[in-house]
Parts: C-alpha cells; structure tokens; sequence
C-alpha cells in the first residue's frame, strides 16, 4: 500500500501543529514508500508513525496514531474502537506521570490531534515526547571498560527510579526492554519509556485481560509456562521486577534473562511458546529453571569478575529474576507483609553502585 | 571370588546419575510430553505468530540497514526462538563477531552460529579424585549464588557419593529434600541413596512421604522396586498397572515401573501377563529397564531378552551380563568398566568386573582397576574386599590380599563368612601353604553343608579345584569329576547351579600344572556329603 493510500499519519511531512511545531522528517521509516527501514523503540511502534518536530529551535519526537490498519478491518468500528481506547488510556497514563512529576519516565509534552484531508482516516491523534539521543541499545555500544560500568550501572539506578515512580501510582509498565530505556542529555540522564503496554490499577485498560501485554521474548518464565496469577497486580509487579534484572544480564551480557534461559533449555523442557515440547505447567519445571538460572549467574559473576560491584549485583540479579515468581523482589521486602514489591531498596542499591564504579572508573 | 551379591533379584532401583544424563535419559521430561502436544490456545497462537512477526521484521531491518544493532537484535530473536538455522541470521552473527565491543553471551550465541555449537558430551567419564573434588567445588559455588537450587544439593551429594564421603552426600541429600520434597530426580536419587546405604525402609519412607509418587510412573517404578529390596510386599499394584496402562504417560516415562511389574509377574509365575508388562517396558527402555528385563529372562529362561530388547547406547549392564553368558570376557569387563561409570559409587559393577577379570585371569590389572575405583566410594563394602583379596591373590600380591580379606572379615556380614574362608584359603594356596589352603577350604565346604548352601559349597569346591589343578593334572580330572557327579546330583533335585561354576570347571582341562614338589593332599569328596 502506498503512502496515498494509507492514514493521515503517514502524511503529515511538512505539516505545522496548531501549537507550533513543524514536522520536520520520519523515523524509521521511508517516506516515498512507508516501508519500515529502523525501528525507532521507547515511544511504541504499534498503530503508530514517528517524526521528528521542531519548535523554536527545540526538537522533539511525534508519535501519530496511524488509522490504516482501522480502514482495512473486517470490523471498521472495532478496530477503531480498540485503537482509540489504546491512544486515550495511553495519553490518561501520561498524563498522570506528568502530573506526578515523574523525572525518570519519558512524559507526553504536547498532544493533539491533526487533519491533512476531510476524511476520518486522514486525522491524526498524536503524542509529541522529548526527542531522546536514543536507546540504551545503541548508547551502550559506544562504551566500554570502566567507563561502560558506570554508565549502564547509571542507566539501571534511572530504571529503578522510573519504575519505581510508576508503581506507586499504581501503574505497572510491562515492557521493560533495553529499547524502550532512552538516554537524554549526552547519557546523563536515562528514562523508561513506552507505555503503550502497561496497566494502571483500578482503572480498565486496553491489554488488563492479557497475562503479560509485553514483549514475550522478555516475559518472566511463569507466563512462558501458562501460569496466571489471579492476583493481577502482584503478577503485573513480577512481571516489572524480572524485567527490572533482565536489564542487569542485557547490559553485562548482552541477552535479557528470558533470553539466556531458553537458550540454556532443551527441547522437552523448553516452553511450547518458543517451539519446545514441556506442557507440565509452571510449578515443575521451576527446579529445573533455578539449576539454569545458576549457570546464569554463574556467567554473570565471571562476566562481572574484575568489577568492585560484583557481589552485590549478582544478588540483586539473583533476587529480581528468581524463576519462582513467589521468590522474586528483595527477601527483606518479601519478608513484609506489605510493599513487598518495592523497588526502593534497589534504587539505593543501584545508585550507590554506580557512584561505586564512578568513582573506581578515575 | 563371587560375582555378585547374588541373594540380592535384580530390581529397576533407580539409576542416580548427573543432571544431564538425566535429562538425556527422559527423567526431566514433563510426563505428559507422549501425548501430542496441546494444541495452543487462541492467545498462545497469537502471542507465537507476533513472535516470528518480530523475528522477521528484524531479519529485514538487519538485510536492509547492515547495521549491528539490528544484527543484535534479529540475534535476540534467533536465541530465544532456537532459530539459528536461517542464512540472514548467519550474516548477523558474523557481524556481531566482527564487533570487538558485543557483549560476551552476545558473542559466545554468534560464535556458536558461525563455527556451530559443541554438543555436550553426555556420555559418562571417569573423574579423577581431584577432578572430583574440583566439581564438587564448582557445584557449591553456584548453590552459593542461588540457595533454592535443589536440583544442584542433590547432584553435589552424587559426587560426594563418588568419593566415597557418605556422610556429606547424605546431608546434601537432606537440603534437597527439603527445597524440591517432591520432584521426580530428588526422590529417585533419595531413594537409590538409601537403598545403597542399606537402609531401603528409610528410602520407602521418602517415597511415600510424596504425593507425587503415586501419579508419576517413574516414581512408582522406584517405590515398587524399593519395597522388594526391603522384602516388603509391593503395594498399590493396581493404580501402578493403571498408570502403565493409562496412555497418559510416553513409553519411556514407563519403562522402568513396566519392567517392574513385569519382574514381579513372571518371578509370580504370570507369565502371560509378565511378558506383556515386559514388552510394554522395551517399548523406549531407559537404561535401567534394559538391564531389568536382561535380568528377568536370563534368570527365568521364559524369554530370550534379544527377542524384546534391542541396542542401546548405554545399556552397560546388560551387556556385561550378556557377554559374560556367551563368554565373551573382554567384552563383559569393558562393559562393567562402562557400567561403572554410570553409577560410579556402586558396587555392582566393581564386583562383578573384578569376577570377570579373574575368570580367565587374563585382565587381572583391569579388574583390580576397575574394583579400586569402586572400592573409592565404597572403602567398608565386605563384598568388594573379599574380591580385592582375590583378584590380589590371582596376581601373586598375598600379603595385600590378605590385608584385604582381613578388612573384609571386619565387617561382620554372616552370609560372607563361608567366601571370607574359601578366600583365605586361595591366599594360601598361592602363598604355597597347600595343606593350610586346603584346610581353610574344607572348613568353608563344610560350613556351607551345615547350612544347606549347597551351591555355596559347590562353588567354594570348585575354586579349591582350581587351586588343586594347579597342583597335578590328576586332581584336575579328580576334582572335574567329582563337580561333573555334584551338578548332576543337585540338578536332579532342582538345585539350579551357578553360572560361574561351571564356566570355572570347564576351565579345569586348561590348567597347565606347576611344579610345586611332592605334595601329600587328599581331596575332599563333595557329591557324597550332600543328602
């Protein structure tokens, strides 16, 4: 399908918002045919098309809720029904995290909505973001020796923060992921971005009736396996632990946990998911997973073995990625009744460790 | 010198080996993986094709922008998919190679791509005490890193099994027990630890204290053959032929608890229905099983065991036993030697390698070598001294054979006395005291009649022959005639004769006599005091 044929969003180059900024050039993608060259992650790829905005001088990123997919539906209303409850739940979240002044979140700083002809499908919600220098994927590869320790170790205290942030409004993200923690400033300050998966408590959202509405290749083991804890908070905040230390393994090792974890599987006892043959639930496989899950941590300590922080982020890892979701988050914390998924002790933990590796990369 | 701890049947005790070798053999499989896998349901179909979505949107990215994050990433899919056979992630993988600064699990997965993945040895190999200790080391380590691994306190107590250090494997044993109550690879190696310390009412216990064990066949199949090691009758007979016959179950999840009921059948005299559980159980046997019905039809004659089981990989035990009945002597010892290293701590094999060694005395430094090593994790077993003593005497080292039936003579087992004696004897036999040897021999033979154990006694007779033909060529056939009238004797009566007796008879016309002097023996007459 051409760029003629499909949604406003996809032709809104040029453009000027009625609050000022220009639309400038597309991300990732080619404007003469749309097809997707890069992924431009951190904002949420899907129903959506990026740009890049400039305004007084100040640029920013544009996600434009593509209506396409909405035009070509057997059931036209649905589709928009569900892309609208998306963009409407999506901007409500932001909203609150703006509100709540949450410095470590990536917060909508304009939205709106524009129309490039007089049809439905040529109007265009949007949500305009800080313009980040990118994500941790590709800053990271800029990096190494000490300096990388402190960077990263820097980028997960960020993390903690952000997440951290949101569970105390009751929000869980879901899709904690190397691409969706963005960079700001020259790396100096890092954001968690992307929360087009998650869930708000107390209040409907889009994805609330999916287990787990992030990305499957970072899901924690017990809903690889089809487990659902019918505590839908506490498996959401479980779900956010793990991918909280998925994060540690991605930066030393270069694969999240989940990842890692499949691989060390063989066939019988890998999740049917991911082409495996184990249909013996959640809860047998667990020995087996922890036997892999120490190789894992093996690994990580000889990946870690020159570094000061070894000790102590080998246990945080160890505590944030338990396979046994009932033994994941701090054992202190666990040990209370309540907030026993507090990230507060991992946010001092993670700050103290990378002025640690600040101080030793001197 | 005896072949085994033969008042003992052969029973499918659980096998205890490495967590691999477990998992190679089936025991980590889900018990419901025979069945066809469910189909996924609507969402895991849905959450399955958004995966291979993104595995190919990523392929494109990488074909189009050649940029290594993009490589990095489509490896992100490749790994957790398993998809490693596709050219474009290939391509990736070598450009993440060419990356000095990709991370080190990134470069190991792109390394494993290009140059293709070492599969892991899972075959056994024999450590060396050192290599032992350093595994047992590296083991600790990771229970360190993560205390809720029970599946690691429960292979560490396997290794210190193997070094004979009963008393730490037992308390690894106990902390497994304690994480993982009820897994399947905690309790089997619970139970075989048991059974081998000879406290198999403790090892029914375990297994009983588990609600598990009544559902899972491979359970089941090591509480019923506990209960006949402990002499108890087995019980839950009829759910276990249900879970056999359930179809619940794939036929290697069966195999053992088959081949169990099918022992218990046939030695019941069912032979209709024994064979029925037999074939059931060759159907995908596990090593274990192989052995059982190997077993069962060279001690029941009701079945040739080739007819039901074919080739395997690691069916070690069997094998020896089956080259040792078409006497094939190498390979029955090179297969204990592989058998041994199975179960490195048990004592099965190091027992009957070091009969086999002695039979023809042709490979005395294997057996000893073989024997040693078990005696490693086994330093009190009176079975296995008595044989070290032995196969010592056999290769003229007295003074260390009788140090060894010393030791062995230590550990009161009353049903070894008339062995410990015939063995002492042999010692001074080849230490040139005839008349002493034959003394201590007699005394053997008559210990044995007063107790009825007429094959023991035949047995002891026949060695002494052995000793004897050494002597003359006239004992030789002396002694060979005097066995040939016992066997018949006792075959009249039903008395079934040991397979080494007559091995070692037949052996008689190959003595070639040494001259030892004049001597003055007179032969004990055996076939006339049995009544």
């Amino acid at each position: 399908m051409g760029i003629e044929e499909r949604a406003g969003a996809w032709r809104l180059l040029g453009q000027t918002l009625e609050s000022g900024w220009v639309i400038l050039e597309p991300v990732g993608w080619d404007p003469r045919s749309g097809d997707s060259i890069d992924h431009y992650n951190g904002t949420g790829g899907n129903f959506s098309v990026p740009y890049v905005v400039e305004k007084n001088g100040r640029r920013a990123f544009l996600k434009a809720i593509d209506l396409t997919r909405a035009m070509t539906a057997v059931d036209v209303l649905a589709e928009l029904q569900m892309i609208s409850a998306a963009h409407t739940f999506e901007a409500s979240v932001l909203k609150i995290c703006a509100d709540s002044s949450m410095d470590r979140v990536v917060v909508a700083i304009d939205s709106g909505q524009i129309s490039v002809g007089p049809n439905l499908q040529d109007k265009a919600p949007y949500l305009i973001f800080e313009l980040a220098d990118g994500d941790v994927r590709r800053r990271i590869q800029k990096k190494s020796g000490k300096v990388r320790l402190a960077w990263w170790l820097r980028a997960m205290h960020h993390a903690t923060v952000g997440l951290s942030q949101l569970h105390k409004r009751g929000i869980t993200h879901q899709d904690l992921k190397p691409s969706n923690l963005l960079s700001f400033g020259g790396d100096e300050v890092f954001k968690v971005s992307d929360l087009g998966r998650c869930t708000w408590e107390g209040h409907p959202s889009p994805h609330e009736l999916l287990p787990f509405a992030g990305d499957q290749k970072y899901a924690p083991p017990e809903i690889l396996y089809g487990y659902i804890n019918p505590q839908a908070q506490d498996r959401r905040l479980r779900c956010d632990l793990w991918m909280l230390g998925s994060m540690i393994f991605f930066f030393v090792r270069g694969f999240g946990t989940t990842q890692l974890l499949l691989n060390e599987l063989q066939v019988p006892q890998k999740p049917v998911l991911f082409g495996g043959a184990w249909n013996g639930g959640y809860r047998p496989i667990v020995p087996l997973l922890q036997t892999c899950f120490s190789k894992l941590l093996l690994d990580l300590e000889f990946d870690l073995r020159d570094s000061p922080v070894s000790r102590e982020l080998v246990k945080a890892a160890s505590e944030l990625c338990n396979p046994d979701h009932e033994l994941r988050g701090h054992p202190l914390m666990r040990a209370g009744s309540r907030n026993s998924h507090s990230l507060e002790r991992y946010v001092s933990l993670f700050d103290r460790l990378s002025k640690v590796a600040a101080q030793n990369r001197s | 010198m005896i072949e085994g701890k033969t008042s003992e049947q052969r029973h499918v005790v659980p096998r205890w080996r490495t967590l691999k070798q477990a998992q190679f053999s089936g025991e980590f499989d889900s018990v419901r993986s025979s069945v066809a896998l469910e189909p996924l349901t609507h969402d895991a179909d849905r959450m399955r094709r958004s995966l291979l979505k993104d595995f190919y949107v990523e392929r494109t990215s990488w074909l189009k922008t050649n940029d290594v994050l993009h490589a990095e990433e489509l490896l992100t899919s490749a790994i957790a998919l398993g998809e490693r056979d596709e050219p474009a992630v290939l391509s990736a993988a070598i450009a993440v190679l060419s990356n000095t600064l990709a991370a080190p699990a990134m470069a190991a997965f792109a390394e494993a791509i290009v140059h293709g993945r070492v599969e892991e040895r899972i075959l056994p190999t024999l450590l060396s005490v050192n290599e032992l200790r350093s595994e047992i080391a590296f083991r600790k380590h990771l229970l360190l890193l993560n205390p809720r691994d029970g599946l690691i306190a429960a292979e560490t107590a396997l290794l210190h099994l193997n070094l004979g250090q009963h008393h730490k494997a037992e308390g690894l044993l106990k902390r497994a027990l304690r994480v993982l109550p009820d897994h399947r690879y905690v309790l089997r190696a619970a139970a075989r630890f048991w059974c081998h310390e000879g406290k198999p009412d403790r090892a029914l216990s375990i297994l009983r204290g588990s609600a598990r064990t009544k559902l899972d066949p491979w359970l089941k199949a090591a509480e019923m053959a506990t209960e006949a090691v402990a002499g108890t009758p087995p019980s839950g007979w009829k759910s276990a032929k249900e879970l056999v016959r359930s179809g619940r179950f794939s036929s290697r999840s069966i195999s053992e608890l088959a081949s169990q009921i099918g022992t218990f059948e046939l030695i019941g005299g069912s032979r209709k229905q024994g064979l029925e559980m037999l074939r059931v159980g060759a159907m995908s046997p596990t090593e274990n099983a192989i052995a059982q019905i190997e077993f069962v039809g060279r001690e029941t004659a009701v079945f040739e065991p080739d007819e039901l089981i074919g080739s395997s990989q690691d069916a070690f035990e069997a094998s020896a036993h089956k080259a040792y009945w078409n006497n094939q002597w190498d390979t029955a010892l090179e297969a204990c030697e592989s058998w041994h290293l199975i179960e490195p701590f048990s004592t099965r094999p190091g027992i009957f390698g070091a009969f086999v060694a002695s039979v023809r005395s042709t490979s005395l430094d294997r057996g000893l070598a073989l024997a040693m090593a078990v005696h490693k994790s086994n330093p009190h077993d009176p079975v296995l001294l008595n044989n070290l003593a032995v196969i010592h005497a056999y290769m003229g080292n007295t003074s260390r054979a009788q140090d060894f039936i010393n030791r062995s003579k230590t550990m009161f087992e009353p049903q070894l006395t008339v062995t410990q004696k015939a063995t002492e004897g042999l010692i001074k036999f080849r230490s040139g005291s005839f008349n002493e040897g034959l003394l201590l021999y007699e005394a053997a033979i008559s210990s044995a009649l007063e107790k009825k154990q007429y094959t023991t006694a035949l047995r002891a007779y026949c060695f002494l022959g052995r000793e004897m033909a050494r002597l003359s060529a006239e004992w030789a056939e002396s002694f060979g005639k005097e066995i040939d009238r016992t066997i018949g004797k006792l075959r009249r009566r039903n008395v079934p004769i040991p397979r080494d007796v007559e091995i070692i008879r037949a052996l008689y016309s190959e003595s070639i006599p040494q001259d030892f002097g004049p001597l003055s023996l007179s032969a004990p007459s055996l076939s006339e005091a049995i009544n």
